[in-house]
C-alpha cells in the first residue's frame, strides 16, 4: 500500500534578514492560505450576508483583516504616527465598516464586491508587510513603540508583539468567518 | 490532564444537535479550570525545549485514514495551538454578541 505523506513543518522562508521574522511570515502566510481556502467560491451575495442586522459580513471581515494589517505595520513596525492604510490597500477604515452600529446593514462601500476584490486587498496588505519584514533583524522585534491613546493613556508594545497580534487577529476573524458561513448555510443561503 | 474525554466537548456536533449533557449547567469556573490544566501541562512540557526540539519531526497515521502519514514538527504544533485558540476565541466573541442581541430582542411569538 502506498502511504501518502502529508507534511506540515513550520519553515523559515528565504529572503529575510531574521529567521524569527521569517517564521512569523510563514505562519501568517499559512493562516492566509487557510483563510482563502475557507471563502473560495463565495458569491458577492454570500460575502455581504449578515447573520443579523448589526453583525459583520464575511466581506467586511476580509476587508478589516487587510486594513488592520496595513495599519499595524505602518504604526507598529514602521513607527509612523498616523496610519494611511488606504495608500496600501485602496480602502479606508470607514469603508471596511467595523465596528458596525447596532442594527446596521453591511458596509455599503463593499456592496456587490466579488471575491477577487477582497483577495486583491488582502494580497496588497501582505505584500506591504513582506517588504517591510524582509529588512528587519532579530533586534527589531524587541524595539518598543509608544503611542498615546485618546484617553491619554500610554500604550507600549514591541515589534515582536505586532507580528504575534497580526497572526492572532487574522486567526480570530477567520474563526468568525467560518461561523458566519455555517450560519448562512443553516439559513439556506447555499 | 483535563478530566474529560475527547467526546465530552461535543465536537463535531451533529446536525441539529444540542450541547453535550456532560457540559450542561457547568459554571465558568469549570471551564477556567480545564483551560488552566491544559496550559499548565503545556508549560511543563515545553519549558525545557531547545531549538532542536522545536524542529524535531513527528509522525502519525490517523486511525480514520491509515493510508496517510502525517509529518509535523513541534514548532508547527505550537503555531497551531495559537491559531486554534485565536479562531475559537473569535467565535466565542461572536456568539456572545449574538446572545446579547437575542436577549435584548426576543424573537416574536408565533
Amino acid at each position: 500500500m502506498t502511504v501518502a505523506r502529508i507534511e506540515t513543518l513550520l519553515a523559515t522562508p528565504p529572503g529575510f534578514r531574521s529567521a524569527r521574522v521569517a517564521q512569523f511570515l510563514w505562519q501568517m502566510d499559512e493562516q492566509r492560505r487557510a483563510l482563502l481556502d475557507g471563502v473560495r467560491d463565495l458569491t458577492p451575495e454570500a460575502l455581504q450576508w449578515q447573520p443579523a442586522p448589526g453583525t459583520n459580513s464575511v466581506g467586511m471581515l476580509l476587508a478589516h483583516i487587510a486594513y488592520a494589517e496595513a495599519h499595524l505595520v505602518q504604526v507598529g513596525v514602521l513607527g509612523e504616527q498616523d496610519g494611511h492604510a488606504q495608500d496600501v490597500i485602496g480602502i479606508t477604515e470607514e469603508q471596511e465598516g467595523l465596528p458596525l452600529a447596532p442594527g446596521a446593514p453591511p458596509s455599503p462601500a463593499l456592496a456587490g464586491k466579488d471575491l477577487a476584490f477582497f483577495v486583491d486587498v488582502l494580497a496588497r496588505a501582505r505584500a506591504h508587510t513582506r517588504r517591510v519584514a524582509q529588512s528587519l533583524e532579530d533586534a527589531d522585534l524587541e524595539r518598543q513603540v509608544h503611542r498615546r491613546r485618546p484617553d491619554g493613556a500610554e500604550r507600549v508594545f514591541n515589534v515582536g508583539w505586532v507580528f504575534y497580534h497580526l497572526l492572532e487577529h487574522e486567526a480570530g476573524h477567520r474563526g468568525q468567518i467560518g461561523l458566519v458561513n455555517h450560519l448562512r448555510r443553516l439559513a439556506g443561503g447555499g | 490532564v483535563l478530566g474529560i474525554g475527547s467526546d465530552d466537548d461535543g465536537m463535531p456536533l451533529a446536525e441539529n444537535g444540542l450541547p453535550p449533557a456532560t457540559l450542561g449547567g457547568r459554571p465558568p469556573a469549570f471551564y477556567e479550570d480545564l483551560l488552566r490544566r491544559a496550559r499548565a501541562h503545556t508549560h511543563a512540557r515545553v519549558a525545557r525545549f531547545t531549538d532542536d526540539d522545536l524542529a524535531r519531526e513527528m509522525r502519525s497515521s490517523p486511525p480514520q485514514n491509515p493510508g496517510n502519514e502525517r509529518v509535523f514538527d513541534a514548532r508547527w504544533i505550537l503555531y497551531h495551538v495559537l491559531e486554534h485558540l485565536a479562531g475559537h476565541h473569535g467565535q466565542i466573541l461572536m456568539l456572545r454578541h449574538q446572545y446579547r442581541a437575542a436577549v435584548r430582542t426576543p424573537a416574536p411569538s408565533a
